[in-house]
């Protein structure tokens, strides 16, 4: 039989599989077995079901993962989000919208730390919901606002989806860290200039918050310092090249359990549901990559992938056409599955054609975070806008998703910059240490 | 009878294995790893043999978790169309599940055991650490073999809509 046929086949069965419903670490490492036992025999299968683990299991970038996790849920359980929603409150709530645009600012910094955007949402959107309601913000706005910013936390290193992309990719992870710094820093600028104009030109969706002294403002700096030092101290560690991922990673944990400590927040019960909830996470995306590796195998004996890129290079796509087309892809693929998913499913294919249209992988890898932002907030899944509504229950989820419109055309907008400019992420990378 | 004994002894299983990973080795990975940044840059005695002792630790934390995970609900599917199946097609798709899962970690145990039967008779190492590697391999059989018989005695695991809104917060 055609190993090309054989290859489509499998990603049509793979394909089924995970629209049945089929978990998609199983659906990949079931699918990846039965490709590689017709196509290699028993023998060579059985070897590779084994040996990925191994291999892949014991590598030391992969401790970078448990690792990040484990900060942000430090992080998070010990609720240390409140005081940095509060300090930014202080310093911008008295501008039209500031209280939105403190949460931007607050679900960036937190995000940046727990690297997952439904934590963020879920943390911030319980703090500052009441905030707004209480100051008679727009309930379209305030949920719009805290579902979008959510998704900051995979852009804003040191981000999760970053490391999964690297392991994926064998790409440098330091360098997409230091890569995603100016696209977040676009992000939240672009987000919170979308909340200032429309609360420019209507007050009412965003009223002024209540006023602070000078003395109440210098004094909230103080605990904004945890945070600025946390993320100076790991993003300078990479960019320096004195830490690696996984080490930073480690630090990180020490400093946000010192920060803990300090501010009485670390109980035992803290740090056992940090430890629990780090095993489980770690556990589930290493199960997805086991079976990315496995179906990635299976697809580059086929050779269906150098088919595909043959199939562009005939058709003559052009760079641009190619990443327009793929905004559609990611954002129909978002609207329907989880990030990882979406990203386990299509790096397989994509890396070989972005390779020959001489696409550089970091910002390949900043480009689909951004994708991942924007099916993070896309209908009807939209896994944020779920948390969101959980958290404001008396919102419909109709006005969330309509209150999320702007960031989302402001999320495509930094996505046409980035294609028109690709320049923009590596700035940093390339003064890289 | 024999299915209800499976699910009780492997659950239990389970959750040992999830506490040795949550509470000593993730902790363990932390701590070698802090320490290994600390005799680096304060007493520039960096250590040859932590990136071994890592790999090991986060393997295994890694496979201890793996059979409490499928009990948690952690595992990723297209929620949007399972949630809105029909009961008896809902059935359908946590067999094909549980067949997928149950294959990849029986085939997965076997193979750990003879790679372990190997390493043993081979008295392999690790790069930098005079360790045997074999206890591990044989480690990934046993929780895979775990894991293959929570996925038989439990077969859908935690689909509720509540169980996975926790997976991350």
């Amino acid at each position: 039989m055609d190993l090309i046929f054989v290859g489509i086949i499998g990603i049509l069965f793979l394909i089924s599989l995970i629209f049945i419903g089929v978990p998609i670490a199983f659906a990949m490492a079931f699918t990846g077995i039965l490709g590689l036992w017709i196509t290699e025999g028993p023998g060579p299968t059985l070897a590779h079901v084994a040996l990925i683990p191994w291999d892949h299991g014991r590598d030391f970038i992969f401790v970078a993962i448990p690792l990040f996790i484990l900060m942000g849920q430090i992080f998070f359980h010990a609720g240390l989000a409140s005081d940095l929603y509060e300090s930014l409150r202080k310093w911008v709530g008295r501008i039209p919208g500031g209280m939105a645009i403190a949460s931007v600012l607050a679900c960036g910094g937190f995000g940046a730390i727990t690297g997952s955007s439904i934590a963020t949402v879920a943390t911030m959107g319980s703090i500052v919901m009441p905030e707004m309601k209480k100051y008679n913000y727009d309930p379209q706005l305030s949920t719009g606002v805290l579902a979008a910013s959510g998704t900051l936390g995979i852009l804003i290193p040191p981000s999760l989806i970053f490391i999964f992309y690297g392991v994926m990719t064998e790409t440098s992870i330091s360098k997409l860290f230091i890569a995603g710094i100016i696209p977040g820093i676009l992000t939240i600028i672009m987000f919170s200039l979308i909340i200032l104009i429309r609360c420019l030109f209507n007050p009412k969706l965003g009223p002024k918050g209540p006023k602070t002294s000078i003395k109440e403002k210098i004094y909230a700096i103080k605990n904004l310092g945890p945070v600025i030092s946390l993320f100076v101290l790991i993003i300078g560690g990479i960019y320096l090249g004195i830490f690696t991922p996984t080490e930073a990673a480690g630090v990180g944990c020490i400093i946000v359990l010192l920060i803990s400590l300090i501010k009485q927040r670390l109980t035992k019960r803290v740090f056992l549901s940090a430890l629990k909830k780090t095993t489980l996470i770690s556990s589930m995306i290493f199960l997805i990559i086991i079976g990315g590796y496995l179906i990635a195998k299976f697809l580059a004996i086929t050779g269906i992938t150098e088919s595909i890129v043959d199939l562009m290079i005939y058709s003559e796509v052009g760079r641009i056409s190619f990443l327009i087309l793929l905004v559609i892809l990611y954002i129909i693929l978002g609207a329907m599955l989880d990030v990882l998913g979406m990203i386990v499913l299509t790096i397989p294919f994509l890396m070989p054609i972005i390779a020959q249209l001489g696409i550089d992988p970091i910002w390949f890898g900043v480009f689909v975070v951004i994708m991942a932002e924007v099916g993070l907030i896309t209908p009807p899944i939209g896994a944020n806008v779920f948390v969101m509504r959980r958290v404001a229950q008396d919102v419909p989820m109709s006005s969330i998703f309509l209150g999320i419109i702007p960031f989302f055309i402001g999320e495509l907008f930094i996505l046409a910059l980035l294609i028109i400019w690709p320049e923009i992420p590596l700035i940093l990378v390339n003064q890289m240490n | 009878m024999i299915l209800n004994a499976i699910d009780r002894l492997s659950k239990r299983l389970s959750i040992y294995l999830y506490n040795l990973s949550a509470y000593l080795t993730l902790p363990l990975l932390l701590f070698l790893v802090c320490f290994e940044v600390i005799m680096r840059y304060i007493f520039n005695t960096p250590l040859e043999w932590s990136s071994d002792v890592n790999g090991l630790l986060l393997l295994v934390t890694l496979f201890s978790a793996l059979p409490h995970a499928w009990d948690s609900g952690y595992h990723i599917r297209m929620e949007i169309f399972y949630d809105r199946m029909p009961e008896s097609k809902k059935k359908f798709s946590d067999l094909l599940s549980s067949l997928s899962g149950a294959i990849f970690f029986i085939l997965l145990s076997i193979q750990s055991c003879l790679f372990s039967y190997y390493m043993y008779s081979i008295s392999e190492t690790g790069e930098d650490l005079n360790f045997h590697l074999w206890p591990f391999m044989s480690f990934i059989g046993i929780c895979s073999f775990i894991l293959f018989l929570r996925i038989i005695s439990s077969p859908t695991g935690a689909n509720t809509d509540n169980e996975r809104s926790n997976r991350w917060t």
